[in-house]
């Protein structure tokens, strides 16, 4: 009796151990999203925003990990420290569809580094049923909860349309595929990596003007982060410098870099 | 990517799946008993406390469990749990131990009291009575309702990635990203596999003790 | 406090248990001496087996004295005697039960052994001679099963003895710590009748030997016959006391008439 308490009490303890946070480490908050961040074959991650969160960790002699979250809790996961950066392709001049509100109000903003627009993925199949933006009202869409997808998704199937929110924008593929929505909304960048390739090959991106202002991704800090000037700084070396675009033709997203400097809430 | 490297794959994620398992059976199990202890107990305050505790935790989302362990602390003491499999290890161990404690209790109540008797008489100490006469009884008698609690876990163990453990499922789903489908369904190979070893190990368990009657 | 009769065994004094409000135990004196059987009768619910627990500390008495050999194991007017620790009590006694509680996971002689085994592991030089005092148990609870003639049956399981070869058992187990006083709670009471003969006669084997024993039965002839005292209890009070001849045959109570009235005509 006495040695399963003192036994139990130990192991509970050990669970308890918690490490301090090292110094001079950058945690950045990502979701598997091609060819932002993804893993490779190896299982290393890779990708467009990988590859400039470790220049930029370079220039601020910072290392930077990598820490896969869910996409949703991402301001949560920013607030409890458990990551220091989400930067992961995340548009910037959007309405936050799970807290409502812009997102530049729950973290600081660096520049903007890239233009994005929202697109509409279908079934190739079923092209025929959709010629103008207003065939999309009424209908079921899906998108990543709490992606700018997830707001635009919304207001152009209006108020008798149907929306589903996904876990991942990986997600919304599955639910266009097999039927079970008629549409979904993704970023421009991951629509074309991923329509038309493998399992995927039978959807693509409509040819549908969503009358999407521009999008701009960027960098999401936590409030008050002292790292925002030093990030900017390295940015703007990065792109003098041409390190950026060298990273961007890798991915074929040379077209997209485009640094902006205004403050994102002035974009609304 | 062929069948072999997705296998491989999704291999480095089960072996988390796995992990998360056993290390939550290592202190379940014994916590359980702990638990059940307190729920017997004659000291009527720890009694009461430990039943709202089993009450809130079979009465809540292991879901919900999971994501307030990982964030809570860092939230709002700011002290960060070290690692998100931790975290789950914790929810899983604190949810686990309080369904097992009640199986627990049910086992050993439903022991005639004669047994507890026949000890005393005998001289025995209570700990002596438990572990020599009360315990093999017990077990006896929930190896069945045990057996659905721990196939039950295996499954379970899929809820981590809620807080971006990256457990089978979450490997899946990631191939997914890269355009390929079907090793989100190849998983269930692996549960299935893993479901069906148990339930062999438990029918050699409870043949095991079917030598006697209690 | 010294024992007048250095013979007296057991010595119980103005024991007295209430259930809720109920009397069940009101004021018993008995005495019991080195080598005596004591037979307790009396009709259900007349407080016998709670008065053969009290004595086994399975209930705790509210009043009253109990004494083994001259040594106070219970007095509810001594502080000092009550602070006793009740598993070194119960040591002094014995205890077989109406319906036998074999253990069902551990073989006859498992059964037998367990106690003397987990007790050896009390003292002090069981590590340095482990072996040879596991053995000299094994040994005891061969001879005991012996006794009550079960040696070939030491390898099998409860379930796979009749109800008078586990009751059997239950008496060697119970002979195993070696009591000073051996007490039976109706022991043929859960048995078929065709199976009470054999448990009968290891009780009358054990008298035989001088075996100090307290024994609560129905059987009102066993207990004439190998009863050197009778005890009959009514409504928790001790009704009459004394030889089995003059409780039997020339009862001083009304009471005592009755029931016996009252068994014959069955």
């Amino acid at each position: 009796m006495k040695k399963v308490l003192l036994i139990t009490a130990i192991m509970v303890a050990a669970l308890f151990v918690a490490c301090g946070k090292k110094d001079n480490v950058l945690v950045v908050g990502v979701t598997q999203f091609e060819p932002m961040n993804f893993l490779d074959a190896n299982g290393n991650w890779t990708g467009f925003d990988t590859e400039f969160a470790l220049a930029v960790g370079e220039r601020l002699g910072m290392e930077i990990q990598f820490q896969e979250i869910t996409w949703s809790q991402k301001f949560i996961e920013l607030q409890a420290g458990t990551i220091d950066a989400i930067w992961n392709g995340m548009t910037a001049n959007t309405v936050d569809s799970a807290t409502g509100r812009p997102r530049h109000e729950d973290v600081d903003f660096s520049y903007s580094y890239m233009l994005n627009t929202q697109c509409v993925v279908i079934r190739t199949d079923r092209v025929g049923e959709f010629t103008s933006a207003a065939d999309l009202a009424g209908r079921t869409a899906a998108a990543e909860e709490g992606s700018a997808g997830d707001t635009v998704a919304n207001e152009v199937i209006g108020a008798d349309g149907s929306f589903i929110g996904v876990v991942a924008q990986i997600d919304t593929f599955i639910e266009v595929k097999s039927g079970a929505v008629d549409f979904a909304v993704v970023d421009s960048i991951l629509a074309h990596q991923i329509a038309g390739t493998g399992d995927f090959g039978d959807l693509m991106v409509a040819e549908l003007s969503l009358g999407a202002r521009q999008e701009v991704y960027a960098i999401g800090l936590p409030i008050g982060s002292d790292l925002v000037e030093q990030i900017n700084n390295a940015i703007m070396e990065l792109y003098s410098d041409g390190t950026l675009r060298r990273i961007a033709e890798k991915y074929g997203l040379e077209e997209s870099v485009v640094i902006g400097t205004q403050p994102i809430s002035s974009m609304h | 990517m062929g069948l072999w490297n997705v296998t491989l794959s999704l291999w480095s994620g089960f072996q988390t799946t796995l992990l998360l398992f056993f290390l939550t059976l290592a202190f379940a199990l014994p916590l359980g008993l702990l638990i059940s202890f307190g729920s017997m107990s004659k000291f009527a305050p720890l009694r009461y406390a430990v039943k709202i505790f089993v009450w809130i935790i079979r009465g809540t989302p292991l879901m919900l469990q999971i994501i307030i362990i990982f964030y809570v602390p860092a939230l709002f003491f700011g002290t960060p749990i070290s690692t998100r499999f931790i975290a789950a290890v914790i929810a899983f161990v604190i949810n686990y131990a309080c369904y097992f404690s009640e199986i627990y209790r049910g086992g050993i109540e439903s022991i005639s009291n004669s047994q507890f008797e026949a000890g005393q008489a005998l001289g025995m100490t209570k700990s002596q009575i438990f572990f020599r006469v009360i315990l093999l009884q017990v077990i006896k008698r929930i190896a069945a309702p045990m057996s659905n609690e721990v196939i039950t876990l295996v499954k379970d163990t899929a809820l981590a990635r809620v807080i971006a453990v990256v457990e089978i499922i979450r490997v899946a789903e990631n191939i997914m990203s890269g355009g390929l489908i079907w090793p989100l369904f190849y998983t269930a190979v692996f549960f299935l596999l893993s479901v069906g070893i148990l339930t062999l190990m438990f029918g050699f368990l409870e043949k095991k003790l079917s030598y006697f009657r209690a | 406090m010294v024992a007048l009769n250095e013979k007296v065994v057991l010595e119980v004094k103005r024991l007295s248990k209430k259930f809720d409000s109920s009397d069940v135990l009101k004021s018993v004196d008995f005495t019991l001496e080195e080598g005596e059987t004591l037979a307790i009768i009396g009709s259900s619910g007349s407080g016998k087996t709670t008065l053969l627990r009290c004595l086994n500390f399975l209930e705790r008495p509210d009043a009253g004295y109990i004494s083994v050999r001259g040594n106070a194991l219970f007095d509810s007017e001594d502080h000092n005697v009550s602070k006793k620790d009740i598993r070194q009590n119960r040591l002094h006694f014995g205890l077989v039960f109406q319906s036998f509680n074999l253990f069902p996971q551990y073989t006859a002689l498992k059964n037998v052994v367990l106690a003397p085994e987990l007790l050896a592991k009390e003292r002090k030089d069981y590590k340095a001679n482990k072996k040879s005092v596991i053995e000299e148990i094994r040994n005891d609870g061969l001879k005991l099963l012996e006794q009550v003639g079960l040696s070939e049956r030491r390898d099998y399981y409860p379930h796979q003895l009749s109800g008078g070869q586990q009751q059997r058992v239950a008496i060697a187990r119970a002979l195993a710590l070696k009591p000073d006083i051996l007490c039976f709670d109706e022991p043929t009471s859960a048995l078929d009748p065709e199976l009470t003969g054999e448990v009968l006669k290891v009780i009358r084997s054990l008298a035989a030997t001088k075996k100090s024993m307290v024994i609560v039965t129905h059987e009102m002839q066993f207990a004439r016959d190998v009863a050197d005292k009778i005890l009959f209890m009514d409504d928790g009070a001790v009704i009459e006391y004394g030889k089995p001849e003059d409780v039997f045959d020339n009862p001083s109570s009304d009471r005592m008439k009755k029931f016996l009235e009252r068994y014959n005509s069955i």
